[in-house]
């Protein structure tokens, strides 16, 4: 198996529908307890209908759709920008397209856009992430 | 609120402490516990042994369970935990953030070594800058932090973008 060409794109990854569950457990493995993400009274407070989920919580989903490519070893750089609320239901769906490949801190790196989209098509999350790149594609997935 | 520009709406401009520009949080150590590596990798559905299972890990070279890409965000919720613990301020704190309207505008990290379950690392913050978009609407802060481990040197570098969204 060769280098994917630019253009490739990764095996989507489907997460979800985020549940108060989720949110809850979240919350506290993850330490981060601000409560507009898992008390609905303080969330009606903030002036929101309901809580909504984490942005960290879909990075590490998309995460994933690179790192069981690439391993995670392999991962250099990891850029996200949360673009819209994922709400409490949401289905996202996780995407990274192999964009360029270029030789960079003495070894050959992969650039992947990202992107996770609701199940209604809204984008909630764009981003980039870079790799190093050797013989992983072989590993199995 | 006096001191603070004010813009054509007439509304005071943010909520963040402006004149924190430039801080930086006591530098705290905190020790990645393996359970916690564990729980928050299947909670994301983390299929990758080497994430989970200490053998599979082991099997790759690795001391421990590897940190999934998003778990430095986790480190630095222990060293707010610690710095709260010592008594000392933490940056999202010294800032002036207000949950009734924060958001997570961006984040990035650079990684330039893993973090393995067991680790003891040593976690920094400083407030790099503020700004604002939409005639103050929205007000931002970048905070970067650094992940350092006494042998392996940098482990991550990450740069959070907290915003205010005050139009509500």
């Amino acid at each position: 198996m060769s280098e994917p060409a630019p253009g490739t794109v990764l095996p989507d990854l489907a997460f979800g529908p985020i549940s108060r569950t989720l949110l809850a457990l979240y919350a506290g493995v993850s330490g981060d307890h601000d409560p507009v993400h898992i008390d609905v009274d303080f969330a009606r407070e903030a002036g929101l209908p309901d809580v909504f989920a984490h942005g960290m919580l879909s990075f590490g989903v998309l995460a994933r759709v690179v790192t069981r490519w690439s391993g995670v070893a392999a991962l250099r750089s990891f850029r996200a920008r949360f673009v819209s609320i994922t709400h409490v239901h949401d289905l996202i769906t996780c995407r990274g397209t192999v964009t360029e490949y270029r030789e960079e801190g003495g070894e050959r790196r992969a650039r992947i856009d990202l992107v996770v989209t609701a199940q209604d098509g809204r984008r909630t999350l764009t981003g980039e992430a870079v790799v190093a790149i050797g013989r992983f594609w072989d590993r199995p997935a | 609120m006096s001191g603070r520009d004010t813009v054509a709406t007439g509304r005071p401009r943010g909520i963040f402490r402006r004149e924190t520009k430039g801080f930086s949080a006591a530098p705290v150590t905190v020790r990645v516990e393996r359970g916690r590596v564990v729980t928050f990798a299947r909670l994301l559905g983390e299929t990758d042994p080497v994430c989970t299972d200490v053998a599979a890990a082991r099997a790759q070279g690795h001391p421990d369970v590897v940190a999934p890409p998003s778990f430095p965000m986790v480190v630095e919720m222990l060293a707010n935990e610690e710095r709260s613990r010592q008594g000392e301020p933490n940056p999202t704190e010294v800032i002036g953030c207000d949950f009734h309207h924060l958001l997570h505008g961006e984040q990035h990290y650079i990684y330039e070594g893993l973090v393995f379950a067991g680790d003891e690392v040593t976690v920094g913050t400083t407030v790099l800058d503020f700004y604002d978009k939409r005639g103050g609407l929205l007000e931002f802060v970048v905070l970067e932090s650094t992940i350092h481990h006494d042998d392996r040197g940098v482990l991550v570098r990450a740069t959070r973008t907290l915003l205010h969204r005050l139009d509500r």
